[in-house]
Order: structure tokens, then sequence, then C-alpha cells
């Protein structure tokens, strides 16, 4: 029997070593690439599930605010404006047909403005609030509400032409804006707010600019409550894709800016 | 001289375990195994009766079969659990072509008494291109459990490394018999020993599998 050459059993060995190598990198290259999409389809269901959250409690949010803004407008106008026209009434007097005419004119005046302004109200009371209405004449309408105040001067700009996101997408923004505004009212002291709506073929862009106080931007590192407001509007814009930038200067104004880039999936 | 060996034990008990588990592959294509795994333990100890007891020169010829029978029946395995049509024919074109094939190579190229080697490479080779197919189908449908869980998944494994690790050796079949020695005779005993025992330690696994293996898909 020939002698056998070493070269044969180690290539054997070798060989075996490697052939086998190569199952368990294919085994585990599998093992690997399930548990990543495993926990990729997990990040996925968390997204949806925190994007279906947030956008109840954006509906809820907005109830409230509608709900708030009914019973001002109830309390502080319609209420009024129905007690007068009582008044009138009241004081009516067959005796003096003079101001008799002139106190039906102003109660059939206030009657009409009364039904006007619930007309107005009964609007804002349908669930699909924003679906209905669209994005634009919403926030036309928010606008509208502040300027009534008398306490601001309110321009609302817009560019390129506009067109629908996605229905739930739009009601998060509008809860932003809503959140915005709010903040705008209750810390900046200002005079003038202005929104600008910019629609691109690929994006929107929404800015909204007050001229008050402004504000350090360094404490929203923290996780005081003051930061937690302006985190929850950036979770919020992070939901629905979009970039959320705020930027402000101590006694010149804010600025906040949203990019929404159209036809993002959001699951 | 005895008659059984570790490797016979573990086929004896591979088939013991389909047959018991056979209520739950039957309306499977894995129901065969009984049958494929009886066949199997029945061919190993026919080898050493040959050897052991008549004493014949080569039971090269038993084994030549029962190999060949051995990549049919996988073949048909996996044309049965896989998904993609391409793949399914290909299996199918395989279980034809290969008993054509080691005939042609036993009549022309290698003789009927000797180790049907070069068939064998091929084989090995087509048997990890189907395990490769498996588990890359597997990637391309990720949602159905937990892999343990799956006994096309332990088959395929068994099978995957049963063959990669016999590669080398049929690969050098032709050079480690012109220089064979004791050393390499053993080594090649051992590496296939324990292969053996991973291929049917795989099945048993595969057929203690609490979920049910998937029926035939028509193409």
């Amino acid at each position: 029997m020939q002698k056998e050459s070493p070269e044969i059993i180690i290539t054997l060995i070798a060989g075996t070593a490697t052939f086998l190598l190569l199952g368990a990198l294919m085994i585990s290259f599998l093992f690997l690439y399930r548990r990543r999409h495993r926990r990729h389809l997990q990040e996925k269901e968390q997204l949806r599930l925190s994007y279906e959250r947030e956008l109840l409690k954006s509906q809820l949010e907005i109830q409230e605010q509608t709900f708030k803004h009914i019973s001002q407008e109830i309390h502080d106008n319609i209420g009024q404006m129905l007690s007068l026209a009582k008044l009138n009434l009241a004081t009516m007097d067959i005796a003096h047909p003079s101001t008799l005419e002139q106190k039906i004119d102003d109660s059939k005046k206030l009657v009409s403005q009364a039904i006007y302004d619930l007309r107005n109200l009964s609007h804002g009371l349908s669930t699909d609030y924003i679906a209905d209405r669209g994005l634009v004449k919403a926030i036309e309408h928010e606008l509208e509400m502040i300027k009534k105040s008398g306490d601001y001067e309110t321009v609302f700009l817009m560019e390129g032409a506009s067109y629908h996101l996605d229905s739930q997408n739009e009601l998060i923004l509008y809860r932003i804006i809503q959140e915005t505004l709010n903040n705008i009212i209750k810390h900046a002291a200002s005079q003038k707010i202005i929104i600008h709506l910019h629609y691109r073929p690929q994006e929107l862009t929404l800015t909204i600019i007050d001229n008050g106080k402004g504000f350090d931007l360094t404490p929203l590192t923290d996780n005081s409550s003051f930061g937690l407001g302006i985190k929850n509007m950036h979770n919020r814009a992070r939901l629905i894709g979009a970039g959320f930038q705020i930027s402000s200067t101590i006694e010149e104004g804010t600025s906040v800016s949203i990019s929404v880039p159209v036809g993002t999936p959001i699951t | 001289m005895s008659l059984f060996s570790v490797n016979i034990c573990f086929e004896m008990s591979a088939f013991v375990v389909s047959a018991l588990a056979y209520a739950r592959l039957k309306g499977t294509p894995l129901r065969l195994f009984p049958f494929f795994l009886f066949f199997i333990t029945l061919a190993e100890f026919s080898g050493r009766l040959m050897i052991r007891v008549f004493h014949l020169h080569s039971n090269q010829w038993l084994f030549n079969i029962t190999t060949t029978i051995e990549f049919v029946f996988y073949a048909y395995i996996f044309e049965s659990q896989l998904r993609d049509p391409a793949f399914k024919k290909g299996a199918r074109r395989f279980m034809i072509a290969y008993p054509f094939l080691v005939l042609l190579n036993l009549l022309f190229v290698q003789g009927f008494m000797n180790f049907h080697s070069y068939t064998m490479v091929v084989g090995s080779i087509f048997m990890v291109i189907f395990c490769g197919l498996y588990f890359y189908e597997l990637l391309l449908n990720p949602l159905e459990g937990a892999l343990f869980r799956v006994p096309m998944f332990w088959i395929s494994t068994g099978i995957l490394f049963f063959y990669l690790g016999d590669l080398s050796y049929d690969i050098l079949f032709n050079l480690l018999q012109k220089y064979a020695t004791n050393t390499s005779g053993k080594l090649f005993q051992n590496i296939n020993n324990n292969l053996i025992l991973m291929l049917y330690s795989c099945f048993i696994i595969a057929f203690l599998c609490r979920r049910n293996p998937r029926k035939s898909l028509s193409p």
C-alpha cells in the first residue's frame, strides 16, 4: 500500500470544516435575518399603535377645544344677544308705536345674528371637522376666531396649488397648529400671527410666525414641562413623517416650521 | 461482531419516532418518512450483514442504490415544500434525471460494483442547493412563526449539514481510494458517523415538532 499523503488528510479536514462552516453560516444568516425582520415588524406595529393613539388623542383634544369654544361663544355672544332680544321684547310698549317699531327691528336683528352665529357654531360640531372643511378652511376659521377677539392681527398666506393630505395626517397637523396658536396666545404676548402654507409637489411646508416676546430654546433639551409641550408637537410631527423646526429670538418672536412630505406612508 | 452500530440505532430511532408521529404526518408529504426510514435502516443493516456475516468483498452496489433513492426521496420532499414554481420544477427534473445519471455513471464510468462518487457529488450539491432554496423561501416568507417548530427546517438543516460534511470526502473519494490508509478511512468514518447522528437527530426533532408540516403545494 502506498504511503498516505498528509496533504490529503489536511484537505479532507479543511474541506469538511469549510463546508460545515458554510452550512452554519447559512443557518445563522437565516436566524439573524428573521430576528431582524421580526424586530422590524414589531417596531412597525408599535409605530402604528402610537400613531393611532396620537390620532385619537388629537381628535379628543380638538373636540375638547371645540366644546370650550362653543360654550364660550354661547355664553359671551349668543346668550348676550338673546338676552338683549328678550329685554327688548319685555320692554315693548304698545302705547309708544315709534319706539315699538325700533325695538322690533333691533330684536329681529339680534335674533338673526344669533341664528347666524349658531349656524357657524354647528359647523364646528362636526366630528369630521377637518375632513369636511379641509386644512386650509380650518386654519382660516381658526385665525378668524383669534382675530375676532380683537387682540391679534392675523395673516394667512398660501403658495402653490393646494391639495389634500391624508385626512388623519391633516388632523394631526391641525392639532399641532392649534397647539402652536394656543402657545402664542398664552405665552407669546404678540400682536401679529402669520400662518404660511407652501404647497410644493413633494412637500407641504407650514410656518407659523408671531412677533411676540420669544423665548430661550435651551430648556427644550431638559425634561421641563415647558419643553414637553413642544416635544409633544415634535413627536406628532414625526408620526406623520414631518420635519419640525422651531426658532425664536428674544423680543422678536418665534417661528415654527413643519414640513410634511407628500405621500409618505405612515405604517 | 455486532450487527448494530450507533448509526443504525439512530436510524431505527428516527424510524420509530416517525412511525409514532405518523398520525400527524398523515396528509403531508412527510408521511412517507416512516417507510423511507424503514428502508434506510434495512439497507444499512443488510450492508453490515453482507460484510460481517457473509464476508462479501463489497457492499457498494447496495449503497449505490440506496443513496440514489435517498436523493430522489429528498428531492420529492423539497418539491412538495418549496413554493416557487421554478424551484419545484427544478426538483421534479432532478427526480427524473438523477437516477438516469447514476445509471449512466455506473454503466459507463465508475462501474456497478464501485461507489458512485461522481454522481454522489452531483446529488450532494443539488441537496445543498435545495436546502438553500428552502431557506431562501423562509427568508421571503418570514411570518411562519418560530423556526424551531417547523419540521421542514430541521429536515433541511440535517440534510444540509450531512451532505456538506460528506462533500469533501466524495470529491476526494478517488484520491483516497488510491492512497487509502487506516488514518483517512477512520477519519472519514468518524466524520460520517457524526454527520449521520446529526442527520437523524434532526429528523427526530422534526417529527417531534408541534407544528404540523405544510401540506403539499400544487404549482
